[in-house]
């Protein structure tokens, strides 16, 4: 009988370990709400390296429900069910692509404001230039001894009565920071349907090095005196599906913007590097609902549109959008959603003076597609976190949003670089999504590329 | 293969990305297979259908290598090639008619032949322009000039009139080719329509006017003193490219023949694909193989259909 007993207990005792063990392990796949590693967290552990300048420390946290009529609170939860008693204060706050995602399923975490600097190494250029720059006849930015703008925002102060001041605040975007060169060995693009659902991945890596407008990393601020009419060089691989697996893209973006990029691509059934026309800037990528000139909100060479300020306004943005990432390499990214994966629900903090932007292209042949593009550039930060795109009939169309988490931690993460947990696109004609998720453990900024990286050379030899 | 590429460190605003590339097939030096002509074989290669044919590829054992100087002058992409190789479509060489005494059928007509693949020395350029502003448009030109092997015939008269031998020509080939991606909103409002444009011209430079005389023949079209032809390509996407309709047309002028490829790609899921299309051939007929159509028949018709499982 007592052997029996012992029997059972060490029974007992052994599945209870076994069980243990089984349980211990999806701790190697944390999700990014287990992760729970703020993206404030680093910068607020380190407020010596961070600049501050341009934005207030603290907002009252009312003063969302005084800007709303009181119809907006830090806390609550914006969704299908209650967007409608606050439509117009949320359009007035968001937009109405914004309102739209709401009515068809997307919740906006409302949550308390928080600084956005930058590194203060950055910061330090930003002030070193001051009214340094000039907008030339042809639309471009310069010094004014002439040269190619060399690094920091160029027009950290925009008067809302300039007549340039929307051209202003999206040269203050483009040259917002980015670190001077920076890699993503894993972007994962999703195709989303109508009911949520996961159609379509393509995985890919993203590279890029500035040879101008360089404020972090020698050689400064130019990479080479010789070749200055080049802002940055990118490389983008596509690892998968099979079937495009090995395609690569070699972009060129030159400083002078009335002038496209250059675009080489390595094709493998080919084997050959193919030169193709960046003209077209606004053709579905790969199929998704983005396309090329729709990076970063809008990435066009700037003197080819129109800009027209339309006001500045405190707004609700993404920036530190989630509240915790994984930091861990072995961790899954899940971030929350709504409607399947359609929706990302994602926090949405007040921005005192977001500088609100038309965007018109000069000829139908600069933009074939769209007949305006309402964008944002913060003021102080000068990211993008939305832009309303609407169709020839002036009709809504697409809403592309960055979503940012914030700064690294110092241990797993670069404390000098930003991460955004999506790019993200919504079609409201076609009821269809493509987020982008970055994988923050293969991102660094500020890793000492070389321009030789960048050329035909590697696009081959990268490509399979 | 193995590929050396020296990049130049010299570089102005002007004069991008100078580099050096040697390219190197060992062949059996390492055991690495020859790859020929990678599509397949239309028709006969006799222009006539044997009730058999039956054909061995004669694979060639030795090195390949070449040399490519490219860089970008301004917008202009320019490379100059030089390859020492071996034909890749590769000529065939009769070497029996199995013909039975009389029309039975259960006795075919079998033709016994190899292919072979000679040595070429190709040299070449070529150019790239990308008008991204105003026509918005990649313009493409490449030359090659080859000393390049034809089929002959009547050397040993063991053959009758059919080729057993080959003989080399020099040969110029020319291209030009535009690509316009465009937005057509009535047929696409989200993707552009790639259209391609594309003109050849293969001249022999030697002999030319006795091809005709020796019925030489190649895979595909039959050679003449001058070739040209011209092509026109269309392909789009449609509901995040889950369904990719193409199409593919040739015409050449100096045989009157007309080649068109339409197919659709439908991606079912993130994993399977299928892919199916129509072919259709059209041409002048005649005695002369010279003057024949771009794959001999004077009417043909075609439909393929693909199934692709990727992981």
């Amino acid at each position: 009988m007592r052997f029996k007993k012992k029997m059972m207990t060490w029974t007992v005792l052994t599945g209870a370990l076994l069980l243990l063990i089984a349980g211990a392990s999806p701790v190697l796949a944390l999700t990014d709400q287990q992760a729970k590693v703020p993206g404030y967290y680093g910068m607020e552990q380190n407020p010596d390296k961070f600049d501050f300048t341009g934005m207030p420390m603290k907002i009252p946290a009312n003063e969302i429900e005084r800007l709303s009529n009181g119809k907006i609170k830090v806390g609550m939860v914006i969704n299908q069910k209650n967007v409608d008693s606050m439509k117009n204060e949320l359009i007035a706050l968001t937009s109405p692509g914004i309102y739209n995602m709401v009515k068809k399923g997307m919740e906006m975490v409302i949550a308390d404001y928080k600084p956005w600097p930058v590194p203060k190494a950055f910061a330090a250029v930003t002030k070193a230039n001051a009214g340094q720059a000039v907008i030339t006849a042809d639309g471009n930015l310069k010094t004014k001894s002439g040269k190619w703008w060399n690094g920091g925002i160029p027009f950290f102060t925009v008067d809302k009565k300039d007549p340039q001041a929307g051209l202003k605040a999206w040269y203050n975007q483009i040259n917002t920071y980015d670190g001077d060169d920076f890699t993503h060995d894993w972007v994962s693009m999703f195709f989303i349907g109508s009911r949520g659902q996961r159609e379509r991945t393509v995985e890919m890596s993203w590279d890029r090095v500035f040879l101008t407008s360089r404020e972090m990393l020698p050689p400064k601020p130019s990479y080479d005196p010789k070749v200055e009419d080049i802002f940055f060089k990118e490389l983008v691989y596509v690892q998968s599906p099979a079937d495009l697996q090995g395609f690569g893209n070699l972009t060129y973006r030159y400083n002078d913007q009335n002038k496209s990029d250059d675009s080489f691509a390595y094709i493998p059934a080919m084997r050959r590097v193919r030169r193709l026309t960046s003209g077209q800037r606004f053709d579905a990528f790969v199929g998704c609902d983005s396309a090329i000139g729709d990076f970063r909100t809008l990435d066009v060479p700037l003197a080819r549109w129109n800009w027209k300020l339309i006001d500045v306004q405190p707004k609700l943005t993404t920036l530190f959008s989630t509240d915790y990432i994984t930091e861990n390499k072995k961790a899954q990214r899940r971030h929350p959603t709504t409607v399947g994966e359609k929706f990302p629900r994602m926090n949405w903090r007040l921005w005192p003076n977001v500088y609100v932007i038309e965007a018109t292209p000069k000829t139908r042949g600069d933009c074939p597609v769209y007949s305006k593009k309402v964008l944002w550039s913060m003021g102080g930060n000068w990211k993008s976190g939305l832009a309303d795109a609407y169709d020839l009939q002036g009709k809504l169309w697409k809403t592309t949003q960055n979503y940012f988490y914030g700064y690294g931690d110092g241990k797993v993460l670069d404390l000098m670089a930003h991460y955004e947990t999506d790019f993200y696109t919504y079609d409201h004609q076609a009821d269809h999504a493509s987020p982008w998720h970055i994988d923050f453990p293969h991102r660094k900024f500020n890793v000492g590329f070389t321009p030789e990286r960048f050329s035909t050379k590697y696009l081959q030899r990268y490509g399979h | 293969m193995a590929r050396l590429t020296l990049k130049s460190p010299w570089e102005t605003d002007n004069l991008n990305d100078v580099q050096l590339e040697l390219l190197w097939l060992p062949g059996d030096f390492v055991g690495s297979q020859f790859v020929g002509h990678i599509n397949p074989v239309h028709g006969s290669p006799y222009n006539f259908e044997p009730d058999l044919f039956t054909n061995s590829d004669d694979t060639p054992g030795g090195q390949e290598w070449g040399l490519r100087l490219m860089g970008k002058y301004r917008g202009l992409e320019w490379s100059l090639n030089y390859f020492r190789h071996y034909e890749d479509d590769g000529l065939y060489q009769m070497d029996a008619f199995n013909a039975p005494a009389s029309v039975v059928p259960w006795k075919p007509f079998e033709v016994v032949s190899h292919t072979v693949h000679p040595r070429v020395d190709s040299y070449g350029f070529s150019l790239t322009y990308d008008d991204a502003l105003n026509t918005k448009a990649v313009y493409r030109m490449e030359f090659l000039y080859q000393d390049r092997p034809y089929e002959k015939d009547k050397t040993d008269g063991s053959m009758g009139v059919w080729p057993t031998d080959i003989e080399r020509r020099r040969t110029a080939k020319a291209l030009i080719g535009i690509d316009r991606p465009t937005f057509v909103r009535f047929l696409n409002p989200n993707r552009t329509i790639s259209f391609g444009f594309q003109a050849f011209v293969i001249q022999i430079l030697e002999d030319g006017d006795d091809i005709k005389e020796d019925r030489l023949t190649l895979n595909g079209s039959h050679p003449a003193e001058t070739t040209t032809m011209f092509s026109f390509s269309m392909d789009t996407g449609y509901m995040q490219d889950r369904i990719k309709p193409q199409m593919l047309y040739i015409f050449d002028p100096g045989r009157k023949g007309h080649y068109l490829q339409v197919g659709t790609e439908f991606r079912i899921t993130d994993n399977i694909l299928w892919y199916v299309g129509g072919t259709l051939y059209d041409g002048k007929h005649s005695d002369n193989a010279a003057n024949d159509n771009l794959a001999y028949f004077e009417w043909a018709d075609e439909i393929q259909s693909r199934i692709t499982f990727q992981f």
